[in-house]
């Protein structure tokens, strides 16, 4: 695969890996490097008492494999500059002979004031090869940018945030179904993606203004992981509802308000994705 | 056209609706949570050319049925005991059903409890439990000053339970039709059916019974389903790739695969 660049991470966009087999050696190895000899890692018999098949894999193993996988890809050797952040859930024990791969879901792309670089954010899933989750998290890493003086990159997808609720706020301008849904509405809808979130001020129909505070805070917020918004935003229908009622998205504030403007809240979802696919090429 | 006749049954001093068509062996149809027997209108139109009966009632509170004496049910038992008497004054003391969400439950539970005379079942989006939904939070919203745009999310929310294949105008139609829906009826059917618990009771189940899916439906948990497949001996589940919560209405050509279906159970 050809070297990426800052430009090149749109929210969205995936990424799977090759396939890579836990050894029992490897295993062996990272209780050396790690110093965590936990019986359960490094006594077969152990880990049989406690019902696992073989030594168990270190959960910071799992960790540590996709970096090499995504070290495999050969996409970012060059360009990526720093690991940012990461947080993690285990979801299932891996232990010798397993073998597993990633799917890596960009969830935001920033470029740094200074231009030459930007954050991107992932979320990641490391799955066995019989689909089985081993963990997933989201993790942020500096990447460098091709061209330093090149624009924001896709504001259109940088959901929460005041520049994209700008944008969002022109679209809902022209949708009726949205200012149907708050003709009778006075207050403020906040929209949280992950950790950024912003505020749409409202009054009977149209958006007065968009930013990260109001004078009288959010009536509700509508919130949900980075991986849920840019889910929603490029699947093939909008099935907001179903999502929610599987618990990708919830409410916090008023939800009295928040049910009645149930329809100016899935037509708000389609101005997102309208203004999304914008963002898509 | 298929000729449609409408009875008005007396069930307990009560005014029960039910529509027939054709001839051959007898079809019981119950419909969902809060809607009525217009659900069935197609296969209603469509399955007597393939030599069935099909009988199509109102649960008592929907529809054109009077509400029962004691306001809206809470308890499936109470439709299930209902049906059986409308087949009986029907003369349908053997018949095949099929039924779709609260209605597969009360299928599941007709076959259970009235295995000498349900000859065949067919039990869409429907388990032996509901584990997905609280009794508690479905009470609240009886108070319908709690549940501002009810017919909104009604409406939306159909849209979002049929399955991925329904054209949109067909979804929105469907969803128009949910519309019709008296809320407080709908939410004690949804209390009714998150309260039956018939896992202890699939073993009595000695009829051919197939449990359908939609692979798009969130209302049902589909581990929930085949839990339930699995307790029943000699079950088939078929999980429908694209279609969600309400099969008869979203499949075009639903009383063609409704009939292949009995037609398998009965060979």
């Amino acid at each position: 695969m050809t070297l990426l660049y800052l430009e090149d991470f749109r929210p969205g966009r995936r990424f799977t890996s090759g396939v890579r087999e836990i050894a029992a050696d490897d295993i062996a190895a990272f209780a050396r490097l790690s110093g965590d000899a936990n019986p359960v890692h490094t006594d077969p018999a152990f880990a049989a008492g406690h019902g696992f098949a073989g030594p168990l894999a270190h959960g910071p193993l799992g960790i540590a494999v996709v970096f090499g996988l995504l070290h495999d890809l050969g996409i970012v050797d060059g360009t990526a500059i720093a690991l940012l952040d990461l947080s993690w859930r285990f979801r299932n024990p891996l232990v010798a002979g397993d073998s597993v791969r990633f799917e890596m879901t960009v969830t935001r792309c920033r470029r740094s004031s200074r231009g030459d670089a930007g954050v991107v954010n992932r979320h990641v899933t490391l799955a066995r090869t019989d689909g089985t989750v081993v963990g997933e998290g989201d993790t942020a890493f500096l990447v460098s940018a091709r061209d330093p003086q090149g624009p924001p990159t896709y504001v259109e997808r940088d959901f929460g945030t005041p520049a994209w609720a700008g944008l969002l706020a022109g679209r809902l301008a022209d949708n009726a179904e949205f200012g149907e849904g708050t003709a009778t509405f006075d207050g403020s809808i906040g929209l949280a993606a992950g950790r950024e979130s912003v505020q749409l001020r409202v009054y009977k129909g149209r958006v007065l203004e968009t930013g990260r505070w109001t004078p009288s805070g959010p009536t509700f917020t509508l919130h949900g992981e980075e991986l849920a918004w840019v889910e929603l935003a490029d699947a093939p229908r909008n099935d907001f509802i179903a999502r929610s009622m599987r618990g990708a998205f919830g409410v916090t504030g008023n939800t009295y308000e928040h049910l009645r403007l149930h329809k100016a809240i899935v037509a708000t979802w389609d101005s997102i994705r309208a203004l999304a696919a914008e963002g898509a090429a | 056209m298929t000729r449609v006749e409408g009875r008005y049954l007396e069930i307990d001093g009560r005014i029960g609706f039910v529509e027939t068509a054709g001839d051959g062996d007898p079809v019981l149809c119950v419909h969902t949570a809060g809607q009525s027997g217009v659900q069935w209108r197609r296969t209603l139109a469509a399955l007597p050319a393939y030599g069935y009966r099909v009988i199509v009632p109102d649960l008592p509170g929907h529809g054109r049925s009077d509400e029962p004496a004691g306001g809206p049910v809470t308890d499936l038992g109470a439709y299930r005991d209902w049906l059986l008497r409308v087949a009986t004054e029907l003369g349908a003391d053997r018949f095949h059903v099929v039924g779709c969400s609260i209605g597969g439950k009360i299928t599941l539970d007709l076959a259970a409890s009235a295995p000498d005379r349900v000859t065949a079942a067919v039990a869409m989006a429907a388990d032996a439990r509901n584990s997905r939904w609280s009794v508690r939070s479905l009470e609240r919203s009886l108070e319908d000053v709690s549940s501002p745009s009810r017919m909104d999310r009604t409406y939306y929310g159909t849209l979002a339970a049929v399955g991925a294949d329904v054209p949109p105008a067909r979804a929105a139609e469907i969803a128009r039709m949910h519309r019709r829906e008296d809320p407080i009826v709908s939410t004690s059917d949804l209390i009714a059916w998150t309260r039956h618990d018939l896992r202890d009771r699939l073993g009595a189940i000695a009829s051919p019974l197939r449990l359908v899916a939609g692979a798009d439906d969130f209302w049902i948990d589909l581990s929930g389903v085949e839990e339930t497949a699995r307790a029943i001996p000699g079950c088939r589940l078929d999980v429908l790739p694209g279609v969600g919560h309400y099969p008869m209405e979203e499949i075009d050509d639903f009383p063609a695969v409704l009939a292949g279906w009995l037609a398998e159970l009965t060979a």
